[in-house]
């Protein structure tokens, strides 16, 4: 949630002492709220790579720097490319993957219009020093030269500039929250560089959504992109309990970065368990099918 | 985290809301009294429309580069009416200009004219996987960063709309309009009616403002780069919460843009980034996740910076804001817990 811009504050005279009125209570005034003027919207980029060229096969690291001006809340991913690539992004300064494999481009990368908006935001701490996100990308879909913007948006703490009292809140705020973090899940059939094995047209194939043991997460957004139709259905391995009663086709249940499908209530994949989505093609062609789920994964300590 | 473990299912009669009136949101149909706890229908709800506002004439012809006469949009004295959301038609994809002016309290609803396409939604929106057409505009309003309340009066008034041809070759037939809510206050019992006239007066120090370049942009030549400020005007302070852009092509490309601060030189993205990654479009504004606040008087820089191919052109840019003016007995407390400065 953004910060309110104006706050309710006790009234104070002249000489500094609190107003009360006739019940005895502080008048309330509205005053600005003083971290409000110490955070800003912050486009994140490489600025060695603003825009990168890739050929055909080709995979590039992208390095997002943040000073140590201030703290970097990431809330949304940003871009746009000649064609589809494959993407992992991996911190550094917590040495955590945010990931289980690369993800397709089309399912996570929105656009400035409808920007893909993180399941929830992801604090970056820069204490004294800075941090750094970094995001190895593929061009391994496309089959051609790929020229590709990624952006991360979110918003800035400058809290060195503001004064102290002001600092310290901004620091409080952010000290608590740090076991939860976005992640993309991706199936266990996924190859290591982010590409698929394609299904066989009008085949089937069983794709697994499997969490490893460090970790309960929280799946809210489903995205997909194929090159060709399928109908699918989500079952739970450890109950054999299935989340319709049918199969159903992958337009009704799967979204891209810009319009992903948001569950009614999101699902919880706990630690060692599977998820698995059973599809089938009906495009009668062979068909690459990528899917990603975005959530929030609850670190277990 | 909820330690109410069942804290989101739905219950009509606990999580029922108590007001009658949250700003920005629909006004409830079911309201709780929370002296019996009983749910019933929100009377206020009774009295409060949707409502649209269209010009007079409804449609507009601009002959090549014309600009019009000031069109009014006129409002009875029925009740008072809450601007939401524009829409417009235009038969030519170059679109038009507008100006609004608000003939009472407050006299313009931008620092200069904007194009519509930045302030309306009507043209349709091409995004990274999927082309939107204009069949499904309406579904897609542009939704003001503010809502503007037009205090009616006993007599109506009329805000006045003044339009400028973009096209320099053709005629251009138009539409637009303003959508919204009316508050019949003059038809409900009086005690809703002073309750409706109190939610006005609340919300009367803050309203939308569009800021443009306060210059028109240069011309979009490859391998070159300029500038153009906002500035913001002194008599509020300013919350930036959207960000629009008008196109004269479909797609654009090769046009790039950093924003800055022009006083403290502190800047929103390092390096200068693909306009389509800063600015969306009246159907699908780029929404600031983190709206920021500027106190009056601010300045911003936006430098632009064009790659060796450049397609098509920015005809303008919009920032949707929120103006809010402080009241004069509140000047000592603009910062909390700093004495008081009034003689």
């Amino acid at each position: 949630m953004p910060l309110a811009p104006f706050i309710q504050v006790p009234s104070r005279g002249k000489d500094g002492s609190v107003i009360l009125g006739p019940d005895g209570r502080p008048v309330m005034g509205v005053a600005v709220n003083p971290v409000k003027l110490f955070v800003r919207g912050y486009w994140l980029i490489d600025p060695q790579n603003p825009a990168v060229t890739l050929l055909a096969g080709a995979q590039t690291e992208l390095r997002y720097l943040i000073d140590s001006q201030g703290h970097f809340d990431w809330a949304t991913l940003i871009g746009n490319s000649t064609g589809p690539y494959t993407l992992e992004f991996f911190d550094a300064g917590t040495n955590r993957r945010l990931q289980n494999r690369p993800v397709h481009s089309t399912t996570v990368v929105g656009s400035g219009m409808r920007p893909f908006r993180l399941p929830e935001p992801y604090f970056f701490n820069v204490g004294d020093s800075q941090r750094e996100l970094v995001c190895t990308i593929r061009n391994n879909i496309f089959g051609q030269t790929n020229t590709i913007r990624l952006v991360p948006y979110g918003r800035r703490f400058y809290h060195k500039e503001a004064p102290p009292d002001v600092a310290r809140e901004i620091s409080r705020r952010f000290s608590e929250g740090q076991r939860t973090y976005s992640y993309f899940l991706t199936p266990r059939e996924t190859n290591s560089d982010g590409t698929v094995t394609a299904v066989a047209g009008n085949g089937t194939a069983t794709f697994t959504f499997d969490m490893d043991a460090n970790a309960d997460t929280d799946l809210q957004k489903f995205m997909a992109v194929s090159t060709g139709a399928f109908t699918y259905q989500l079952r739970e391995r450890a109950t054999n309990r299935t989340l319709s009663n049918g199969v159903i086709r992958n337009t009704e249940g799967w979204g891209n970065a810009e319009f992903p499908f948001l569950v009614s209530d999101t699902y919880l994949l706990e630690r060692d368990k599977q998820l698995l989505c059973e599809v089938t093609d009906i495009s009668g062609n062979s068909n690459s099918i990528f899917l990603t789920i975005a959530g929030r994964r609850l670190q277990y300590v | 985290m909820s330690t109410r473990l069942l804290g989101d299912l739905p219950g009509v009669d606990s999580d029922t809301t108590i007001h009658d009136y949250i700003p920005g949101q629909p006004i409830p149909m079911l309201v709780r009294d929370p002296r019996t706890g009983k749910v019933m229908v929100n009377e206020l709800k009774k009295y409060v429309k949707p409502f649209t506002l269209v010009t007079d004439p409804a449609v507009i012809t601009l002959a090549a580069d014309e600009t019009s006469n000031p069109i009014p949009m006129w409002i009875d004295a029925k009740g008072n009416f809450e601007i939401m959301q524009a829409f417009f038609t235009s038969t030519l994809a170059a679109g038009f200009t507008v100006t609004l002016f608000e003939t009472a309290d407050r006299p313009l609803l931008m620092n200069r004219e904007v194009p519509v396409e930045a302030i309306a939604s009507g043209l349709g929106s091409i995004l990274n996987y999927e082309t939107l057409t204009t069949v499904g505009s309406a579904g897609r309003p542009f939704i003001w960063p503010e809502s503007l309340f037009l205090d009616l009066g006993d007599r109506g008034r009329a805000i006045f709309a003044v339009f400028r041809n973009l096209s320099s070759t053709q005629s251009n037939t138009i539409r637009f309009c303003l959508h919204g809510q009316r508050w019949y206050h003059t038809q409900a019992p009086p005690k809703f009616a002073e309750r409706m006239q109190g939610i006005y007066r609340e919300r009367f120090r803050s309203f939308p403002f569009f800021y443009t370049t306060d210059s028109p942009l240069a011309a979009f030549t490859p391998n070159t780069t300029f500038e153009r400020t906002i500035r913001f005007t002194d008599e509020a302070w300013v919350e930036w919460r959207k960000s629009m852009m008008a196109t004269n092509a479909a797609a654009i490309s090769g046009i790039r843009v950093r924003i800055r601060e022009t006083s403290t030189q502190k800047r929103f993205m390092e390096n200068p980034i693909d306009a389509r990654l800063v600015f969306g479009n009246g159907e699908l504004p780029f929404l600031n996740w983190e709206p920021s606040l500027f106190e009056p008087n601010y300045q911003l820089t936006i430098e632009f910076a064009m790659d060796a191919v450049v397609t098509g052109s920015i005809s303008g840019i919009v920032l949707g804001c929120r103006k809010i003016h402080w009241d004069q007995k509140d000047d000592r407390l603009l910062r909390p817990d700093v004495p008081g400065g009034m003689p």
